[in-house]
């Protein structure tokens, strides 16, 4: 059983970004979608999966937002390890880039990510990306 | 050339079988020659032996024909009819007296006439053995014993042993010295006797004619005249010594001595077996021929033993001297045949390599995939390859015999090739040159020739060897290459341009964004909220950080770009000038900095050199480790055309599987306020000066990255022109 999201709800949402600027904008197109989104930022890949490693099967996030590149851990390493965690994989993720390839692009969506975001983003792009989100019960 | 060969094999198995052979050979003549020289020998002595023996009969028959003649003188027979006629002979009225008288004339004459008679006498059987005549010789005389002086000689053996002879038969006494009253005369001389009875009537005799003879010519004779170390010995039935090589043992049976002659085998020896004594005092050992003489008649028959012998020493030393004579011819022999066998073995194994040489050459000639043409001096083709028929479209028929420059080469190419070929001749060079073959067909392949001189021994020219290459298709693609390198470095120079160009032209719209930024800023601080203002100045911090970014960009784009120059710049100096001006960075990390190995100098461009000093450095301080003071050391190493700088830390250090992700460009390991750009510099200045950067790190002990410069070299250094404005 799968139910589309309101823009209302309350997420629980990771955000996997370097750039402290880009990470505030996402942040506050998030606010304005829903103020009562929970939203973690991470440095980076390693940081997030690190933080996911440790968390409790209830804490784990309702989204993902990945950026690709990354120090340490990018983006499409990040995706393969979250993918290949039987506990992980069912969460959504969507990559966040500010230009990419369709080779990138190829390679993410056949790993299993989500969606595409094309940074900047708007609150109104943001929630309809939300809208569009489907997931799974646990 | 001969088609037999000798294998390595087939040699030592005819040497082996030379050897065996020549030696076999040797043994089988040693043993013919050594039984040919007992049979020469035995041959010999019993020639000597024979030869002796009929000397010896000779005599003794002669000795007893004198007594046989006697006893025939008519005045025996007076005497005894006398006798017995009371003093007067019935037969004719001479009296005994008259023929006693006529006897001793007889006596007397047949000793004058007979040196080697000694005495003559008759001798009667009557009245004990009375001596009726004795005419004998005394010094040199021959003198008639007066009929007082006679003696009865009745007791003496030879009287009885010639009066139990029969009629006709003669008694022969041994050989032994003459005595006198039973002592030995002195002088010693040999002496026998010879007698015949004298029969008055058939079965009475009457007394003996008995003649003694001086046997020393006679032994004299016998041992005169040898062979060459051959020796005689003559001895009696008895084996006493008559005649014998050691001076002192004939006739010293006389003195008592008990050495005799005794022979394994009483018969006459034969030439075919080899007879052999051995001397009891001194050992050596004789060959010996024997023959045996009888000497009289009748019962009182005798015989001598008449040896010849000759040392065994000296018949091996015949032996030894002939095998050593036949061992010469042999061992010549077998040098010659030896040699002979050596050479045609040497002689057929370079024949062998000769030919295998030859057929080496032949599969390399034919098989090749080049063309290989010979010519003589003249240039005249003698041998023309089956790739050469393919190349050149002619078969080996068409070519053979002719020129080779004009039919290989296109005609305008003919005074350039005759330019080489004529060096080859002179000074035996080997020109390698790329040139037009003839027009085969609209086609003229480019071909690559290399000419050979083709040289007897050292110096003297048989001809020369063409091998000739086509190169058409290598041709067509060096300068299809050479074009697309020519596109590529345009290309690169477009593509520097492009993004010098970016990079310019992006400030621009830049310096506008920070300009309006700041003018709201300022305009309208104190209107604006809290958060406006922080997104304000997080608009201007941005945009100053693309700036930088463009900077470093422009930094890297003009290094690319720029035609440096070098010299030789002082490694110390450097790195001094590096530290003065990231004073403030060292102080604050508190990092000690040093060269290691004192100084050198460094072959590059000085600006350069300080820039990757200090980015390196400004890493290394930068990515230090948390828990321990920053060393830094600098050293220095020449390795194989390369001077080298290492740069070594005891940082953080970079994981392996990031050592090549580190020098590319905007590529960061750690959130740092780093623009990713450092150490694409490096690699890119290590690039311009055709050397390189390598890095060597372990996670927590540090990193160590080492710069190539190669060292200062004649060759020109690849560069494009600067053509940078601003």
């Amino acid at each position: 059983m799968q139910t589309n999201l309101k823009p209302t709800d309350s997420l629980s949402i990771m955000i996997a970004e370097d750039n402290l600027d880009h990470a505030e904008l996402i942040a506050d197109a998030l606010y304005d979608c829903s103020p009562q989104h929970k939203i973690t930022h991470l440095i980076d890949g390693a940081a997030l999966l690190e933080k996911l490693s440790d968390a409790d099967p209830q804490d784990l996030p309702d989204l993902i937002l990945l950026d690709l590149k990354m120090p340490r851990l990018n983006g499409v390493n990040t995706l393969k390890k979250l993918k290949s965690s039987p506990s992980l994989q069912h969460v959504p993720v969507m990559i966040l880039t500010t230009s990419c390839t369709d080779y990138e692009k190829r390679v993410c969506l056949a790993l299993g990510a989500t969606q595409f975001i094309t940074k900047p983003i708007d609150s109104t792009t943001m929630a309809s990306y939300l809208c569009s989100l489907s997931l799974s019960p646990w | 050339m001969p088609t037999f060969f000798i294998s390595k094999r087939a040699y030592f198995i005819l040497l082996l079988a030379l050897t065996i052979g020549v030696g076999a050979a040797q043994l089988a003549l040693n043993w013919q020659i050594e039984k040919n020289v007992y049979a020469e020998n035995n041959s010999l002595l019993a020639n000597q032996a024979q030869l002796r023996s009929d000397i010896l009969k000779r005599e003794l028959s002669s000795s007893e024909h004198h007594v046989r003649f006697l006893a025939a003188t008519p005045p025996i027979q007076g005497i005894v009819r006398a006798t017995k006629n009371n003093g007067v002979d019935p037969y004719d009225g001479t009296s005994r007296a008259q023929w006693l008288e006529r006897l001793q004339v007889i006596f007397k004459a047949y000793l004058l006439a007979n040196p080697a008679i000694a005495q003559i006498r008759y001798i009667a059987a009557a009245n004990d053995g009375l001596e009726l005549i004795r005419v004998q010789r005394e010094a040199a005389n021959i003198v008639i014993v007066p009929a007082a002086e006679l003696q009865e000689k009745g007791s003496r053996p030879y009287i009885r042993e010639t009066l139990a002879l029969g009629e006709q038969q003669v008694y022969v006494s041994d050989i032994n010295l003459n005595r006198e009253f039973g002592e030995i005369e002195q002088p010693p001389w040999p002496t026998y006797r010879v007698a015949t009875a004298i029969y008055e009537s058939e079965r009475q005799p009457f007394g003996i004619i008995i003649i003694n003879f001086n046997a020393k010519a006679l032994l004299d004779s016998l041992n005169s005249n040898l062979e060459k170390s051959t020796s005689l010995i003559l001895s009696d039935q008895a084996g006493r010594y008559l005649i014998h090589p050691d001076p002192k043992l004939p006739f010293k049976f006389e003195y008592g001595d008990i050495s005799r002659w005794q022979p394994s085998s009483n018969e006459n020896s034969t030439p075919t077996s080899n007879h052999i004594f051995i001397d009891a005092k001194t050992k050596q050992h004789f060959l010996f021929a024997m023959n045996k003489i009888p000497s009289g008649s009748g019962t009182q028959q005798r015989f001598f033993h008449l040896v010849t012998t000759k040392d065994i020493a000296d018949i091996n030393s015949t032996i030894f001297n002939r095998q050593l004579s036949a061992a010469s011819i042999a061992i010549i022999s077998y040098i010659v045949c030896f040699l002979l066998l050596t050479l045609s073995w040497l002689l057929s194994n370079k024949t062998l390599i000769e030919q295998r040489l030859k057929g080496d050459l032949q599969a390399l000639i034919q098989g090749s995939g080049d063309a290989i043409i010979t010519t003589d001096r003249d240039g005249t083709i003698t041998d023309w390859n089956p790739h050469a028929e393919k190349l050149f479209g002619q078969d080996k028929t068409y070519a053979l015999g002719k020129p080779l420059l004009t039919t290989i080469f296109e005609d305008s190419y003919q005074p350039t090739a005759m330019q080489y070929f004529k060096s080859v001749l002179t000074e035996h060079t080997k020109p390698q040159f790329e040139i037009n073959a003839r027009r085969i067909n609209d086609n003229a392949p480019f071909i690559s020739v290399t000419l050979s001189p083709i040289l007897l021994g050292n110096d003297n020219l048989a001809g020369v060897a063409a091998i000739v290459r086509d190169i058409s298709d290598q041709q067509r693609l060096h300068k299809a290459m050479l074009n697309l390198n020519k596109q590529l470095t345009s290309k690169n120079r477009e593509l520097e341009q492009f993004i010098y160009t970016i990079s310019h032209d992006l400030k621009a719209p830049l310096v506008t964004i920070k300009g309006f930024s700041l003018r709201l800023e300022e305009e309208e601080k104190d209107n604006v909220s809290e958060k406006s203002r922080h997104r304000l100045n997080r608009i201007i911090s941005n945009v100053d950080q693309m700036n930088k970014l463009l900077e470093e960009l422009l930094r890297l784009s003009r290094i690319a770009r720029s035609d440096i120059q070098y010299a030789k710049c002082d490694l110390q100096s450097s790195v001094n000038k590096v530290l003065r001006s990231i004073e403030s960075d060292i102080n604050m990390s508190a990092a000690k900095i040093q060269l290691t190995n004192g100084t050198c100098s460094v072959h590059s461009n000085e600006t350069l050199l300080q820039q990757c000093l200090q980015n390196l450095i400004s890493n290394a301080i930068h990515y230090r480790a948390d828990d321990r003071q920053p060393i830094i050391n600098i050293s220095y190493q020449l390795t194989q055309g390369y001077t080298c700088i290492q740069v070594q830390d005891n940082g953080k250090g970079i994981d392996k599987q990031n050592h090549e992700t580190i020098f590319k460009l905007f590529e960061k390991l750690e959130h740092s306020g780093g623009s990713g750009v450092g150490l694409a510099i490096v690699k890119t200045i290590m690039d311009k000066h055709q050397g390189k950067v390598t890095l060597s790190s372990k996670l927590d002990e540090g990193s160590v990255f080492t710069l190539y410069f190669p060292e200062a070299t004649t060759k020109k250094l690849g560069s494009i022109n600067a053509n940078e404005t601003d």
